[in-house]
């Protein structure tokens, strides 16, 4: 009940925020619509990262995984010639970098933070290399036309509104990966690995398998983001595509307290302060009064405050981050 | 510890920081090959473009003198088990603190004129211990990883840094840069055809500052103490909290320093370009340079001059091999997370036994 009082208020106040928007001259439509749009790899990522990190991995190199899959998915869609093969491969490609990360953490017993600190700055240099090495022109490709997924229109009514199905893809997962982790006797093992490593291996469970297993899933998740990134919301790639949001993803998961559903919600959240930032940058009548570069930060604002105030009183896996040791 | 003893660490350390180097080379000469190009001829032009002669030596050396101070930032939070992932934010705010304090106070105040290479200095020590306070604070008071809320800030002070340089600090002869730091507060160059500037005097000096502060102080033994055993510093009476707020704070300040350097210590720029293109990636570079000297301040001195020469080589790499140059941070980066696995020098030590060696 408590709950949906709290859930009740908090749309409540997210409508009177569109309305007051409203009446400063932005439309709450393609506010909303584009709110989902950058909720998606948001959302998407921090699925992943809350399933890997209940089981023990934590990789911060989301954000590299963003940019390697963002341009990589460009590079599949025009050799198959078709959008959602591109996104495949981008899936492929992080679920690959979901697995190396999963072997360095598990068996080679890495400092998992420094491993996802070199995938990231290995990701800042692979990406421009990349585009040169591919398309021989430094730092942004913009594919045919063809080769984009394009977004759905839903129209009721005299409204339409363009939404994509891998928004819906990332609401779907977050429901059914909390079902998973809470209704499940693989949930409760996930759990579990994350919590007390030792019990689960003494109850027969391989806890490295195990945890490879999940953070494979979780890279192939965040490939998903950026293979959705690039071809089906920015329509290209440039070499800084992900700008940071691999980190905000990170954002989400920590300030849910790895809660699937919850994480989703902050990233929606997080997706509504780019797309009100967006808004802002280009309304006229606001856009003279406020700098666009100042403008520009204010979702890494939005992602400090929100991130400060809800961390207080979340909990994490005792063996989250360490590596498991078996005697 | 006898000198044997610390001659062998030291013997390990170096072989431990070379496989890491030589695993980092191997898969980007491997990623080369797939792409069609010829890593030896890369590879060459990368290492003599970056030692092969005196000049472009000197060169690598004025590019290693920031990379010095960010990896000595990194190493001092590293050293008491905190990631500083905040330096290349921490180093866009020393870069304006310079060209603030080296730059438009002297032009608003000319009686200043005289003191604007200490003012820029210390500008942009102050400017990023500043910005490393956000992250220090979260961390303390509510327990954010640090590793999160300084990407934040990074992208902040990106934000804010351009907004600047576009705007109220812009150059009016030149709007695509800021404005530039005042002769008085240029160092001079050392070797008549290089940029290697004095710059590197201060690098040195500060990162060994840092070391000396990290063994012999008792705040560095704290800091120490709190990055190897927390719960055993809380029982010994060290007060936490304060520990990584003060580490922190030098930590933004070495950062700040190194991204101040950019602006009064290489020729010809003496400025901050309107893309930041020239004080980009100074941080992350540093994450590198720290992690292959182990983290320790005064072997930053040594690794800088590595990361540096791979900087200043891919700008031959580029032409001559027709590599893009940012290959060079896919191989940083390779480097790391070489580096994060203890097993791999571990399991070559054991073969090594194995082998009777």
């Amino acid at each position: 009940m408590r709950r949906l009082i709290r859930a009740s208020l908090t749309i409540t106040a997210f409508v009177t925020i569109l309305l007051l928007l409203a009446f400063a001259g932005l439309s709450p439509g393609s506010l909303l619509e584009a709110s989902l749009l950058a909720m998606t790899p948001l959302a998407l990522a921090a699925v992943g990262e809350s399933l890997n990190e209940k089981g023990g991995v934590s990789n911060i190199g989301i954000d590299g995984i963003f940019l390697v899959t963002a341009t990589v998915a460009v590079f599949g869609a025009e050799e198959f010639g078709n959008g959602y093969a591109g996104v495949v491969v981008g899936v492929i490609t992080g679920a690959l970098l979901g697995f190396i990360h999963g072997l360095l953490s598990t068996y080679a017993r890495a400092n998992q933070i420094v491993a996802g600190i070199g995938l990231n700055i290995f990701a800042y240099g692979f990406v421009p290399y990349f585009l040169m090495a591919a398309w021989g022109f430094p730092g942004i490709r913009v594919p045919p036309k063809e080769v984009l997924i394009p977004l759905r229109i839903i129209s009721f009514a005299n409204i339409s509104f363009r939404v994509s199905e891998f928004s819906v893809l990332a609401i779907a997962l977050a429901v059914s990966l909390h079902f998973l982790l809470y209704r499940t006797p693989l949930g409760l093992r996930i759990r579990a690995c994350g919590e007390s490593p030792e019990a689960v291996d003494v109850a027969g469970v391989g806890v490295y398998r195990l945890r490879v297993i999940l953070s494979t899933i979780g890279g192939a998740l965040a490939g998903l983001g950026g293979g959705f990134m690039s071809l089906a919301w920015f329509g290209g790639v440039v070499k800084e595509i992900s700008a940071g949001r691999g980190f905000i993803a990170l954002a989400c998961v920590v300030a849910s307290g790895l809660e699937p559903i919850l994480s989703l919600g902050f990233a929606f959240i997080f997706g509504f302060s780019e797309a009100l930032a967006y808004a802002i940058a280009v309304t006229p009548g606001i856009k003279e009064v406020v700098p666009y570069h100042l403008v520009l930060s204010i979702p890494y604002i939005v992602t400090l405050a929100i991130v400060s105030i809800f961390i207080g009183k979340r909990r994490f896996p005792r063996a989250l981050g360490q590596p498991y040791i078996k005697d | 510890m006898s000198l044997k003893i610390t001659l062998v660490y030291v013997l390990r350390k170096i072989t431990e920081a070379s496989l890491a180097l030589v695993i980092g080379l191997a898969a980007s000469a491997f990623l080369m090959a797939i792409y069609g190009y010829d890593p030896g001829k890369a590879l060459y032009w990368l290492f003599y473009g970056g030692f092969g002669t005196r000049t472009v030596f000197l060169d690598s050396l004025a590019y290693a003198t920031p990379l010095m101070l960010t990896g000595a930032a990194f190493a001092v939070c590293a050293s008491a088990g905190l990631f500083n992932i905040g330096t290349e934010g921490q180093a866009y705010m020393g870069a304006v603190g310079a060209v603030i304090f080296g730059g438009l106070l002297p032009r608003l105040a000319p009686s200043l004129g005289f003191a604007s290479m200490p003012l820029a200095l210390l500008g942009s020590a102050t400017l990023g211990m500043l910005w490393a306070l956000g992250p220090a604070l979260l961390k303390v008071l509510r327990g954010v990883h640090e590793v999160i809320s300084s990407i934040m800030f990074n992208w902040i002070a990106f934000y804010t840094v351009m907004y600047l340089v576009r705007g109220p600090i812009t150059n009016p002869a030149r709007p695509e840069m800021s404005l530039p730091v005042e002769p008085q507060a240029r160092f001079p160059v050392l070797f008549r055809g290089s940029i290697l500037t004095g710059a590197i005097y201060v690098a040195v000096i500060a990162s060994i500052t840092a070391y000396l502060i990290l063994k012999l102080t008792k705040f560095g033994f704290e800091m120490r103490i709190a990055g190897a055993n927390p719960d055993a510093a809380r029982y010994g009476g060290v007060n936490i909290p304060r520990t990584i707020l003060l580490t922190y704070l030098l930590s933004g300040s070495l950062a700040g320093l190194g991204g101040g350097l950019i602006v009064t210590g290489r020729p010809p720029v003496w400025s901050i370009y309107g893309t930041l293109g020239n004080i980009t990636n100074v941080g992350f570079d540093g994450i590198g340079v720290s992690l292959i000297a182990m983290n320790n301040p005064a072997a930053v001195v040594v690794s800088s001059i590595l990361i540096g020469g791979l900087w200043n080589g891919s700008r031959f790499m580029e032409p001559y091999a027709g590599v893009c140059s940012e290959l060079s941070r896919a191989v940083i980066g390779l480097i790391v997370i070489a580096l994060s696995i203890p097993e791999a020098l571990r399991f070559v030590r054991r073969t090594f036994k194995r082998w009777g060696v």
